[in-house]
């Protein structure tokens, strides 16, 4: 293609970035030719970002996607010609992608090159040869068994990624299945991309499978999927989330849906020490240590069993001791689930390398048209100060200025004001402070769920809450990970950190399940106007704006 | 070897000798030296038919070299030199310089010309330019065979030297001669010369031509490979001779380029200089090489035909080299970067004209900075941005280059030589009739309309005005010739196109099949003073969106809604994809200037192809809402110890004290009015404590 073509979809960008015009007839094509290598940076309405690396690209060449199809698929659908840096870029990194290969020999694992050439370069890098054991051959090199992880990421750092494909143990045998019917007797069965995602995992049990993240949205149904993963390799499976609720809806929905009895499924967490055939964990006990110096005891958990699979729960958020042990951990089938794989702290090719290439990536604007996830109307409603708090917030310090903005009064009538517009609908009312959301539980008349209310307690009020009996629950920021409240229809942010993207979007995704009816969810933020809580709710703002959500500024009046 | 002093009897009679042999022999023998036998290989293949030609003779038993015919050697002389100079392949078939320096000396080039210079230098350029016009010609042909051709002859050479044309036998036979070859474009075969003059003898013959050459009327060259020996006129002077161009046709080409950007260039530098001053270097005040890239970078794009047309000196058939502000070539940034340097500097040149930016040195930095005014005027529209422009150049008085006013840019946007007197002269009426002369519809090819108005319309040389007075500095640049004074008008009105017309979007560009083609907008018409209002059309949609997410993603190239963004909206890019962000600094920066939100948010209306998000409408209304302006000033206070006194301080300060808080009081007024109130406080007992 030499000359422009307006009615293509795409931009490829000299920095490899690649600019996806929604309006074009053929961007939904282009979309799914683009996904296996390019991952998606943000989608807000009219155009969305790729971004092309070699780690994306070595997510395609792990899925059977030649360097030719990549480029060819950029010429189809680019509006003009393709920088041939990119052109090059893309072979440079597709070509390097199963050069180097783990497999099993008689005497153990090996790495072989496909060259000697190459087994040269790659003993020489610094940062490989103490990972390496002696060379058994001019192209291949004795691997030891507990640096195959740190080997992986040694050689992803150095840009010459391996093919792992030693196998894995089997595990402990577990019979599991998914039931038809759950416990609770509500007809239960796969959805499409739910199946899907977990065959790519699996791959037929070969030693191509058994590794990689599954990449969907938030409210998508990712525990789903590690169950049914969970299902098709049949072993014992060590289960890793973010809090000790997570682990407790892990527990409900394995128990739910799954054939295993109560027997089979252990907490290990900070109240409970159960190591079971299926254990869940936490990740925070797994790297919880009594003194600065003293050692993780708890991943002693990892070999407390022959686990024959492994599944991270929120991989992006895998604290690093985490990683560390994981590298120890190549010879078990590992399942990450995460609704995004950018990492705040950019380890995103240890992830590549330790748990695995990404596996199944369903965009979350293709669930929402086909009714997975609830449509999210996000609205920004801006609060003036009152007249007494103007000058107490005009003298105060930083970090008192921000309190004072997000404990606003007058927040609390507009919330009034937003439950009557949804009258019936299941409503969580969100706050960073405790005193603020306290106070507003005792105004409004609802029950509050803070840090300190006990687990018993939080069971309860998180099942009234599911089944209906309690419409409206004031929640401080403990539900912002892993609480699964799938009607919740409506969340009131009354304050809030603003401070990760993972947060943004795990706060989204409580709300994102589907609904009856008209499918909508409704995400407002109330904010002071004209003070520092507004300038950091524009971070809100870029990012649900980049994530493709609907936004609106409102003033009080219009609510 | 002088050709004037040759035996052209020899050389004619031997002649059809040469044109006899093939081009290989020709070239051949031409390596030949005279006097000096010639080895083998330089003769080469064609050795056996210059032997067989009687040109060259074979060595004897013991040598290998081949000495020419000796009765030959005026042949070889003239040859040689016709082929050396070749005088009829002269740029735009002008005489080149080097030929003169060959053929005269210095005394002669002086007499030649009538300039009486100095005697260690000749003006050769002055010699070329005088024997290239047609006029020199015409000035021969006039003076009869006679006593007035042997005053033309005696005015020309220096007194005492041999006359050639006092002999009615020569001087008429060269009389014809030219007279005939000014009807030959290209030039006759030099054995034709008997056929031109078959009444003269042969000596005759030569010692016309002899006469000829010496004059410089008509000149013989080799021509091509097989080195044809020609006679002829120039070739300028033959097509002048001609009949004259024809006024110029519309053409078939579609308009590819009509944008005012030097309002963009001056937009985009201006926008950096409001934002913090753009360093300069002291010793010239120049940019610093980061600042220019960075500045180049943000330039609107123009095609590469279309800066390879405004950057041309304007050389043309007259060998003429003068450009407008935009001319000229390579510089320090290379081939590619040369042009950019040109657009910026013109900006600069005219945001300190105009003062809009002005040069300010803080803290011994030297900065270029907008003024007031040059932030008011970023805050109008593109179009009230041109019309700023255009408005002063229409009213000013100039009448002739380089008689610009105070800040407003010069109306030519060229420099002559000399002076020209404003009071008697009228150039820019004479350039404005010619540009109004358009047709109001399609283009004309640009060299079509230059070539013309240049002959027809020549303000310079008597059509449509008076003849301009030389005054101050005229020296070696001003013309002496009719086609000199020509190529002066032909320069003057293709530098008013490039560098005025097309960068003020009054003037279209194209390509036609003969080369690029214009076309007057109303925006000419209107500087030209043809019209006297026009609409400004506002830069069209291009395939530009604004997202959600603050972003403005190009689609496509839209050079002029880059440079109306640049304005409110942080570069992040440059060509296509997302090229801008709004953020609350560039929000800032914008209000500053003094743009407002509704401004901002029509131009992002007209400009994006998708409806401005209600999110970023709203976001850039609270950001502008939000800013203030205050103004800071020195004060005089006093300061009083309680409400009491501050209360008789105001009771005699009357108007010209302002109560800031109960006991601190502002005095208005100057130095004196605040001594008399100090005064008038000390009769009351209210001392002021220092």
């Amino acid at each position: 293609m030499t000359a422009y073509c307006p009615e293509n979809p795409l931009i490829v960008q000299g920095d490899q970035s690649v600019l996806a015009e929604v309006g074009s007839p053929r961007f939904a094509e282009a979309r799914d030719r683009i996904a296996p290598f390019a991952e998606l940076v943000k989608s807000p309405e009219h155009v969305h970002t790729y971004r092309i690396t070699p780690l994306s690209v070595w997510n395609a060449c792990a899925a059977g996607t030649p360097p030719d199809e990549i480029v060819g698929a950029l010429r189809e659908y680019a509006k003009y010609p393709v920088p041939a840096v990119v052109e090059a870029s893309i072979r440079d990194a597709a070509t390097r992608y199963g050069r180097l290969r783990m497999v099993r020999w008689p005497e153990g694992i090996v790495l072989q090159a496909d060259e000697p050439e190459l087994a040269e370069l790659v003993w020489r890098v610094r940062g490989v040869t103490p990972h390496l054991g002696p060379r058994v051959s001019a192209t291949a090199f004795a691997v030891p068994t507990a640096e195959r992880g740190r080997l992986k990421q040694a050689l992803v750092k150095a840009g010459w990624p391996a093919e792992d494909l030693a196998g894995y143990t089997a595990g402990e045998p577990l019979p599991i299945a998914l039931r038809g019917t759950t416990r609770a007797g509500e007809r239960f069965g796969l959805r499409d991309y739910q199946a899907d995602a977990a065959s790519a995992f699996h791959a037929g049990g070969s030693e191509r499978g058994g590794s990689g993240v599954v990449v969907l949205p938030c409210g998508a149904g990712k525990t789903v999927v590690g169950m049914e993963c969970m299902a098709r390799v049949g072993s014992s499976t060590l289960v890793l989330t973010t809090s000790v609720t997570a682990v407790r809806q892990w527990i409900g929905e394995l128990l739910d849906k799954t054939t295993l009895h109560e027997d089979q499924v252990g907490e290990y967490s900070g109240q409970a020490k159960d190591v079971r055939p299926v254990t869940v964990a936490t990740y925070q006990v797994l790297t919880h240590r009594d003194r600065a110096d003293a050692s993780f005891r708890h991943l002693e958990l990892f070999d407390s069993r022959d686990w024959g699979l492994i599944v991270y729960d929120e991989v992006h958020l895998l604290p690093a001791p985490v990683f560390q042990v994981t590298a120890g951990l190549q010879a078990r089938r590992r399942l990450g689930l995460t609704a995004t794989l950018v990492r705040e702290d950019g380890h995103e090719d240890d992830v590549f390398a330790l748990i695995g290439p990404k596996k199944a990536d369903v965009p979350w604007k293709e669930l929402e048209g086909q009714g997975w996830i609830a449509k999210a109307e996000c609205t920004e409603v801006r609060v003036p100060l009152p007249k007494e708090l103007r000058m107490p917030y005009a003298v105060a310090e930083a970090r008192q200025k921000f309190r004072i903005a997000s404990e606003n009064p007058e927040k609390l009538a507009l919330v009034r004001r937003i439950l009557a517009r949804h009258p019936g609908e299941p409503a969580l009312v969100i706050g960073m402070y405790v005193e603020q959301i306290e106070w507003m539980a005792r105004e409004l008349g609802v029950p509050v769920l803070t840090g300190t209310t006990g687990q018993r307690r939080r069971d309860a009020l998180y099942r009234d809450f599911r089944e209906g009996r309690l419409p409206v629950l004031a929640v401080s920021k403990v539900a912002n990970f892993a609480v699964d409240l799938p009607d919740a229809a409506v969340a009131v942010q009354v304050s809030g950190t603003f401070g990760s993207r993972q947060e943004e979007a795990q706060r989204l995704g409580r709300i994102l399940r589907p609904k009856p009816g008209a499918n909508q969810a409704h995400f407002y933020t109330l904010v002071s106007r004209d003070t520092t809580e507004q300038e950091f709710a524009l971070k809100r703002q870029l990012f649900l704006c980049e994530q493709g959500y609907a936004y609106r500024i409102a003033d009080p009046r219009e609510i | 070897m002088k050709l004037a002093e040759l035996d052209w009897m020899e050389v004619l009679h031997h002649l059809p000798r040469w044109e006899a042999l093939s081009p290989a022999a020709r070239r051949a023998f031409l390596e030949v030296k005279p006097g000096v036998a010639a080895p083998p290989e330089a003769l080469g293949a064609a050795v056996d038919e210059l032997v067989a030609a009687g040109f060259v003779t074979r060595p004897g038993p013991k040598g290998r070299m081949y000495p020419h015919a000796p009765a030959l050697r005026p042949l070889l002389v003239a040859l040689r030199a016709m082929g050396r100079s070749r005088p009829l392949d002269g740029p735009g078939g002008t005489l080149p310089e080097a030929y003169v320096q060959d053929q005269l000396g210095m005394d002669e080039a002086h007499w030649l010309t009538g300039e009486r210079g100095y005697n260690y230098w000749a003006d050769r350029h002055a010699t070329t330019a005088l024997v290239s016009s047609a006029d020199w010609v015409k000035g021969f042909l006039a003076a009869a065979p006679g006593t007035p051709m042997v005053k033309w002859e005696q005015a020309r050479i220096r007194p005492g030297e041999p006359q050639r044309l006092a002999l009615p036998q020569v001087a008429e036979p060269l009389h014809r001669l030219v007279r005939a070859l000014t009807a030959h474009a290209g030039g006759v075969p030099l054995g034709s010369l008997p056929a031109l003059l078959p009444d003269a003898s042969p000596a005759h013959r030569a010692a016309a031509l002899a006469a000829g050459l010496r004059y410089l009327l008509v000149f013989v060259s080799l021509r091509g490979d097989g080195c044809e020996a020609v006679l002829g006129v120039l070739p300028c002077i033959v097509r002048r001779l001609g009949p004259p161009p024809p006024p110029p046709a519309p053409v078939a080409a579609a308009a590819e380029l009509e944008t005012p950007f030097m309002v963009a260039d001056m937009t985009t530098v201006l926008v950096e200089a409001a934002g913090e001053p753009i360093r300069l270097r002291g010793n010239d005040f120049a940019l610093f090489a980061r600042a220019q890239q960075a500045l180049a970078a943000r330039l609107l794009r123009l095609p590469a035909w279309t800066e390879r047309f405004i950057a041309v000196q304007g050389e043309d058939e007259y060998g003429g080299k003068r450009g407008g502000e935009y001319a000229g070539g390579p510089g320090d940034q290379g081939q590619d970067g040369w042009i950019t340097a040109a657009r910026i500097a013109v900006a600069v040149d005219a945001l300190r004209t105009m003062r809009l930016a002005a040069l300010k040195s803080r803290e011994d930095r030297l900065g270029f900075e907008a003024t007031s005014a040059g932030r008011a005027w970023l805050g109008l529209s593109e179009g009230e941005r041109l019309k700023r422009l255009l408005d002063p150049l229409r009213a000013s008085p100039q009448r002739n280059p380089g008689h610009a006013g105070p800040s407003t840019l010069d109306f030519f946007g060229i420099r002559l030589p000399f002076g020209v007197d404003e009071k008697t002269s009228d150039l820019r009426g004479a350039l404005s009739t010619a540009f109004l002369s358009l047709p109001a519809e399609g283009m004309v090819a640009v060299d079509a309309f230059v070539r013309y108005h240049a002959q027809e319309t020549n303000p310079f040389t008597g059509h449509g005005a008076a003849q301009p007075q030389r005054q101050w500095g005229a020296g070696y640049g001003t013309p002496r010739t009719r086609e000199g004074w020509e190529s002066l008008w032909a320069q003057i009105l293709a530098a008013f196109l490039r560098t005025r017309l097309l960068p003020l979007g009054g003037a279209s560009l194209g390509r036609a099949d003969g080369g690029v083609a214009f076309a007057l907008t109303d925006a000419g018409r209107y500087l030209l003073g043809g019209i006297d209002a026009f609409e400004y059309a506002v830069a069209g949609e291009g395939e530009v969106m604004v997202q959600p997410d603050f972003e403005i993603v190009f689609l496509s190239a839209a050079p002029r809604v880059e440079a109306e963004l640049a304005r409110f909206a942080e570069r992040t890019g440059t060509g296509v994809g997302a090229l801008f962000r709004i953020t609350r600094a560039s929000v800032l920066r914008a209000a500053e200037l003094g743009l407002a939100a509704d401004r901002v948010l029509k131009t992002l209306g007209q400009v994006s192809r998708t409806p401005v998000p209600a999110n970023v409408a709203r976001q850039l209304r609270d950001w502008f809402g939000a800013t203030r302006r205050v103004r800071i000033r020195p004060a005089v206070l006093v300061e009083c110890p309680d409400t009491e006194t501050a209360a008789r301080v105001t009771g005699l300060g009357g108007a010209q004290v302002t109560a800031v808080t109960r006991t601190v009081l502002r005095l208005d007024g100057d130095a004196r009015s605040v001594a008399a109130l100090v005064k008038k406080l000390r009769t009351k007992g209210i001392f002021v404590q220092e």
